[in-house]
C-alpha cells in the first residue's frame, strides 16, 4: 500500500513539471506560489516539502537548476525543465488522463448500466 | 532508466561525501524572504509576515532531513555510522570484546583446521576438466584396496563398456636419479600408460603428451618424459625451448616431449610428481622385474577411467558386476591368484574418481567426517556462548536502547545496531580463526604424515576454504546475535527507562542455554574420552614388540652400488661392523620393516603328529639375523632363538605362536618340520626347516591389524630377500643408535646416500597416527567445550545473582538462611544440568553409530566412559557454581533492599 506521503510526492512532482512547462525557468518560491494558486486550499502541503521533490527530479534528470538573480536582486536557484523532463511530463500526463478517465467512467456507472 | 540515473547521482554524492546543505539553506532563506515580502505587501507587520512565512514553509529540520534522505544513500550512511559506533562501544568494553572474539576464534579456528584437512584430503577434485566424470576401479577386500596388476588393467580396458578410456598409473615409489649438465639430482616420478593424457584431458602447456598406446603391450617403447609444471618452472626456469631437449633419468636418455598442465601433480593430495614417464620405462629400467610386472598377482597399479557423457556411475557399477568374473578369467587364466588362491576374496568394483586415489583419503576420510561432526557441535556451543555474552550485554544496555527508542530510533535501527556489533565481532573472530586454523592445520598435517618421507600433504587454502570459514564465523555471529538484537528492539521505554537492570533476562535465558550447553559439552567430552580409550587400548595391547630405544634403518644396496649377487654378503658385513661399533648393544637385519603396512605371503605346509596335512597360503616369511628377537623385543615362548650354528647346516625356523597353533595344533612344534609349498607334492626327507622355537605373536604389519602367522628363518638361508634389507639397532640412546648406524654405513658403503632412519617408537606413533589425530583433536575440543560450558554456567548464574539481589535480600530479611539461598540456586541449576545431561545422552546415542567404526577396545556405550564423562562434567560445573553461589550467600539484606 502506498503511504499518503508517497501519493503527495508523486502528485507534487507532476505539478512541478507542469508548472515549469508552462512558465519556464522558475525558483522554488515561484513554483510553490503557482501550485498554491491553482490548487487553492485543496492541497495542504508545507511549501518546504517542495525542495526534496525538486532534488529528486534533478537527480532523475527531469529538471536542471542554476543560480540566477531573483526579482529583488538576490541570488535564487532557478529550475528549468529538461528534454527528459518534458518527455516524462508527457508520459505521466497521458497515464494520468487514462487513469482519470477510467475512474470517471467507473463512478459514472449506475446499477443496471452493465448487464 | 530514471531510477538508475538517480541511483548513480546518489552513489556519487555518497561516495564524495557531498552535502548540498548550504544550497538548501540558501534556497529556503530566499523562499522565506520572498514570502515575507509578499505577506508585508498583503498588509502584515514585518514580524507577523516572517512568522507566517516560516509556518507556511514547515518544519525546516524535517525538510532538511528528508532532503538528505533523497540526496545520498541513507542506508549505507547509517551502516557506516553503526560500524563506527559499534567499534567505539566495543573498545569501551575490551573484556567483553576479547571474550567474544576469543570464543569465536577458537571455534572458527578448529573448524577451519579440520575443514582445511577435509577439503585437501577428501573433497578436493583433481585439477583436470570435468573431474565428476572420472571413475576409479578398486580391487578390495573390506576397507583395503590394493590396486591392480597389469593383466587386470588390460582385461578391464578390453572388457569394460562405460568409460571412453582407462589408464593405469603407478607413483610414489621413491625417486629417480636425474642428471643434467653434469649435475645429479633427485626427482619424484609417476609412470602411466599413454591413455592418461586423453582420459584426464591433460592439455600440455608446452609440447605434446604421450601417444595413446604408450606403455601398452605391443607398442614400441619411446624414451620420452613429460615434466610437471612446477618442476619445469624451478629446475628449468620455465624454459620455453625445453621441448625436444634430452634428460638423463636413471642413466636412460629421455626426450622431453611436453610440460604437464599447471597444478596437476599426481592422483592424490600427497603426490607431488616432478615428471611423468611411460609405464614401459619400468621394464626398461628393471628388466629383472619384468615377470613381476606381467604377473596377475602383483598389484601395483591405479586404474581410472572417464565415463562417457551418457553413462552414470550406477551404470558403470552394473557393467563392472557383469564383467567381474570375465576380467579375472582373462587376467589370470591359470587361476593362480584371482580365481582361488590368495586374492580370491578381493573384488573388482568401481567408484567415483574425482579425487583420484590417495592413501591419505583412504586412511583419514572416516576420522575427518567424524571430526567434522564434532566441529559442528563445537561451533554450536560457541554460538550458544556467544549468544549468552551478547544477551547479557544487551540486557545491560537496555537503558540505552530505551533512550534511543524514545529519541526516535526505529526498532529496525536498534536491531541493526546490535547486529552490526556482532558482525564486527564475527569479522574479528574470522581473522583470528583463519590464522589459528591455518597453524592448527599445519600441526595436524605434521601429525598424520610420516616424519621420514618428504612427499607429504600440501595444504591448499583456496577460495572454498575461505568461503567456508567466512560463512561459519559470520553465520555463527549472526545466529548468536539475532535473538539479542530482537530483544533490544523490543525495548519498552516506559519500563526500561525506569528500571536500571532488566530483571528477567538471564533467569529466563538460563532455562534454555544451560541445558543446551551441558548437552553439547557432554557429547564432545564423551567422544573425546572414547577416542582416548581407543588410543590407550591400541597402545596397551600386546604388540609383540618392545620398541625401547631401538632405531630402524632402511638400506638400499642397489643405490649403494652393490652388485646383485654380492648383496647378502655386504649386508652381513655391515651388520658385523655395526655390532662391533662402540655403544651398540645389539643389531639385527631383517627383510621387511615392521609396521610398514606392507605384507608378504608364502605357502607352507606341515604334517601334525597324526599325519594330518595342514596347508596355509598366507604365511608371512621373515628372514632375520641371529639377534633379531633381542633387538625388536619379541619374546621366545618355547624352545630357543637362533644361534650362530643356525647360519649353516640344517635349515631351522621359528614360528609365531599363531603359526605354531595352526601347523601343529595341540602339540609341541619343537623339532618338527615345516615345508614350503602348497602340500600337493610329498616333501623330501630333509626338505623344509626344523622348528626350533616359538615366538610370541607380533603385529608386524600394523598395530591396528591382528598379528599375522609368521615363519622366521635365518637370513643366511634367504639371501634373495636382502635386496632392500632393514636394519635395527639398539644403543644406550636412540640418537647414538641412529648416529652409529649412519656412520658405519658410510664406512662400509663409501659414497652411498644415507639410509632412511627412524626411531622404532616413532614408527609406532605413526602407525597410530589416525588414532592420535582423533584423540588429540577431540581432546582439544573437549577441553574447549568444558571451558565454554563452565564459563557459560558461571556467567548465567553470576548475572542471575546480580539481577535477583533484591529478591535474595528480601528473602534473607524474611528469615531465609544463607544455606537455603544457595540450595535454591543449586536446585534450579541442577535441574537444568540434568535436562542437559539427558539431552546430551540422547544426542551421543544418535552419534554413536558415526564413530563406532573408529573405536577399538571400547563401544559407544561404555559405562566407564559414561561415568568418567559425567564425573568430569559435574566437577567442572561445580567449580563454576561455587563463585556465584558464594556471591549470593554474601548478599547483605539491608544493603540489597535499600538499593534501588
Amino acid at each position: 500500500m502506498k503511504s499518503k506521503k508517497d501519493v503527495q510526492q508523486g502528485t507534487l512532482a507532476l505539478m512541478v513539471l507542469k508548472t515549469l512547462e508552462m512558465l519556464g525557468p522558475l525558483h522554488g518560491y515561484g513554483i510553490a506560489r503557482r501550485i498554491e494558486r491553482i490548487s487553492g486550499d485543496l492541497l495542504e502541503v508545507n511549501q518546504g516539502t517542495l525542495y526534496p521533490v525538486l532534488l529528486r527530479l534533478e537527480q532523475e534528470g527531469a529538471v536542471d537548476s542554476e543560480w540566477g538573480p531573483s526579482e529583488n536582486n538576490r541570488r535564487a536557484r532557478f529550475y528549468r525543465l529538461t528534454r527528459a523532463g518534458r518527455k516524462q511530463l508527457e508520459t505521466e500526463k497521458r497515464e494520468w488522463e487514462v487513469t482519470a478517465a477510467i475512474i470517471e467512467r467507473f463512478f459514472a456507472l449506475k446499477a443496471g448500466d452493465v448487464a | 532508466m530514471r531510477a538508475l540515473r538517480r541511483l548513480l547521482a546518489r552513489v556519487k554524492n555518497f561516495a564524495m561525501g557531498r552535502r548540498a546543505d548550504a544550497r538548501l539553506r540558501e534556497e529556503m532563506e530566499e523562499h522565506l524572504a520572498m514570502q515575507t515580502e509578499e505577506n508585508i505587501r498583503a498588509g502584515m507587520t514585518a514580524e507577523e509576515a516572517r512568522r507566517q512565512a516560516i509556518l507556511k514553509l514547515g518544519a525546516s529540520d524535517a525538510i532538511r532531513e528528508r532532503y538528505h534522505a533523497e540526496e545520498g544513500l541513507p542506508l549505507l550512511e547509517n551502516a557506516g555510522r553503526d560500524v563506527r559506533y559499534a567499534v567505539r562501544q566495543l573498545r569501551r568494553s575490551p573484556g567483553y570484546a576479547a571474550t567474544a572474539i576469543v570464543t569465536l576464534a577458537l571455534g572458527v579456528g578448529a573448524n577451519t583446521a579440520i575443514f582445511l584437512l577435509t577439503w585437501s584430503i577428501v573433497l578436493r577434485s583433481l585439477p583436470v576438466p570435468h573431474p565428476g566424470e572420472l571413475v576409479r576401479y578398486t580391487f578390495r577386500k573390506g576397507e583395503g584396496d590394493i590396486g591392480f596388476s597389469f593383466p587386470q588393467y588390460e582385461a578391464i580396458k578390453k572388457l569394460q563398456g562405460t568409460a571412453s578410456g582407462v589408464f593405469a598409473w603407478t607413483g610414489g615409489e621413491g625417486q629417480e636419479n636425474v642428471r643434467q649438465n653434469g649435475q645429479a639430482s633427485k626427482a619424484y616420478s609417476a609412470k602411466a600408460t599413454g591413455s592418461v593424457i586423453s582420459v584426464l584431458e591433460l592439455r600440455p602447456v608446452l609440447g605434446r603428451g604421450f601417444e595413446a598406446d604408450a606403455g601398452e603391450p605391443g607398442a614400441a617403447y619411446r624414451p620420452e618424459v613429460m615434466l610437471a609444471y612446477n618442476y619445469w618452472k624451478t629446475e628449468f626456469h620455465s624454459d620455453p625451448a625445453i621441448v625436444g631437449r634430452s634428460l638423463d633419468v636413471d642413466n636412460q636418455n629421455l626426450t622431453i616431449i611436453g610440460v604437464l598442465p599447471r597444478g596437476f601433480e599426481g592422483l592424490g593430495p600427497q603426490e607431488h610428481i616432478d615428471m611423468l614417464l611411460p609405464i614401459s620405462f619400468e621394464r626398461v629400467l628393471h628388466p629383472e622385474r619384468a615377470s613381476m610386472m606381467d604377473s596377475a598377482g602383483a598389484f601395483w597399479l591405479t586404474v581410472m577411467g572417464r565415463l562417457r557423457p551418457s553413462e552414470s556411475l550406477k551404470q558403470a557399477q552394473a557393467n563392472v558386476n557383469a564383467i567381474r568374473s570375465q576380467v579375472n578369467e582373462t587376467a589370470d587364466p591359470k587361476h593362480l591368484f584371482l580365481n582361488g588362491g590368495l586374492f580370491s576374496k578381493f573384488e573388482l568394483a568401481v567408484e567415483e574418481g574425482y579425487a583420484g586415489r590417495s592413501w591419505l583419503r583412504w586412511k583419514y576420510e572416516k576420522p575427518l567426517v567424524a571430526l567434522e561432526g564434532l566441529c559442528g557441535l563445537m561451533m554450536l556451543l560457541c554460538a550458544v556462548n556467544l549468544a549468552l555474552l551478547i544477551v547479557s550485554r544487551v540486557s545491560g544496555r537496555m537503558h540505552e536502547f530505551a533512550m534511543r527508542n524514545a529519541l526516535g530510533a526505529s526498532r529496525g535501527r536498534l536491531m541493526a545496531q546490535v547486529l552490526t556489533e556482532t558482525l564486527i565481532l564475527g569479522a574479528c573472530g574470522l581473522a583470528g580463526g583463519a590464522l589459528l586454523g591455518w597453524e592448527l592445520a599445519k600441526a595436524l598435517v605434521g601429525m598424520i604424515t610420516d616424519p621420514g618421507s618428504p612427499p607429504d600433504l600440501r595444504l591448499d587454502a583456496g577460495v572454498e576454504v575461505f568461503a567456508f570459514t567466512a560463512a561459519v564465523s559470520l553465520g555463527t555471529a549472526l545466529a548468536a546475535g539475532i535473538w539479542p538484537a530482537w530483544r533490544a528492539s523490543r525495548t519498552a521505554p516506559a519500563k526500561d527507562l525506569k528500571q536500571g537492570l532488566s530483571s528477567s533476562g538471564s533467569h529466563r535465558l538460563g532455562r534454555w542455554i544451560i541445558p543446551a550447553q551441558v548437552a553439547l559439552g557432554l557429547v564432545l567430552l564423551n567422544a573425546a574420552l572414547l577416542m582416548a580409550s581407543t588410543l590407550i587400548a591400541h597402545m596397551r595391547q600386546h604388540s609383540g614388540f618392545d620398541a625401547g630405544k631401538a632405531v630402524l634403518g632402511q638400506l638400499d644396496l642397489r643405490e649403494a652400488g652393490v652388485a646383485e649377487n654380492d648383496r647378502s654378503a655386504r649386508a652381513l658385513e655391515y651388520l658385523h661392523q655395526l655390532q662391533g661399533a662402540p655403544g651398540v648393544q645389539s643389531a639385527a637385519l631383517m627383510t621387511m620393516v615392521p609396521l610398514s603396512g606392507s605384507f608378504g605371503a608364502r605357502d607352507y605346509f606341515s604334517y601334525d603328529a597324526q599325519g594330518n596335512l595342514h596347508v596355509n597360503k598366507q604365511i608371512w616369511p621373515e628372514a632375520v639375523s641371529l639377534d633379531y628377537f633381542t633387538v625388536l623385543g619379541t619374546r621366545i615362548l618355547e624352545g630357543r632363538a637362533f644361534t650362530a650354528a643356525d647360519a649353516s647346516g640344517d635349515r631351522t625356523c621359528i614360528l609365531s605362536a599363531a603359526a605354531a597353533a595352526y601347523f601343529f595344533p595341540g602339540e609341541s612344534p619343537l623339532g618338527r618340520r615345516l615345508y614350503g609349498g602348497d602340500g600337493t607334492s610329498k616333501p623330501k626327507e630333509h626338505a623344509g626347516c626344523q622348528v626350533i622355537g616359538v615366538a610370541e605373536d607380533a603385529r608386524f604389519a600394523s598395530l591396528l591389524d591382528p598379528a599375522p602367522e609368521m615363519v622366521y628363518s635365518p637370513i643366511e638361508h634367504d639371501s634373495e630377500l636382502l635386496r632392500f634389507p632393514t636394519i635395527a639397532v639398539r644403543a644406550a640412546t636412540s640418537g647414538l643408535g641412529a648416529e652409529t648406524l649412519r656412520n658405519v654405513y658410510k664406512r662400509v658403503f663409501p659414497g652411498a646416500p644415507s639410509p632412511w632412519i627412524e626411531r622404532f617408537s616413532d614408527a609406532i606413533d605413526y602407525d597410530l597416527s589416525r588414532q592420535r589425530l582423533l584423540s588429540g583433536v577431540s581432546g582439544g575440543f573437549a577441553l574447549l567445550a568444558l571451558t565454554l560450558v563452565a564459563t557459560g554456567l558461571y556467567g548465567i548464574l553470576g548475572r542471575t545473582v546480580i539481577e535477583r539481589r533484591r529478591e535474595i535480600g528480601i528473602r534473607m530479611a524474611l528469615g531465609a538462611k544463607r544455606k537455603q539461598i544457595v540450595a535454591a540456586l543449586a536446585k534450579s541449576a541442577a535441574l537444568r544440568v540434568a535436562i542437559g545431561v539427558v539431552a546430551g545422552a540422547l544426542l551421543a546415542a544418535a552419534g554413536g553409530r558415526l564413530v563406532r567404526s573408529l573405536l577399538y577396545g571400547v563401544t559407544p556405550w561404555n559405562p566407564w566412559v559414561a561415568i568418567a564423562t559425567l564425573a568430569l562434567l559435574v566437577t567442572v560445573l561445580t567449580v563454576a557454581f561455587v563463585f556465584p553461589a558464594g556471591r549470593a550467600a554474601a548478599v547483605n539484606p539491608m544493603e540489597a533492599i535499600r538499593e534501588e
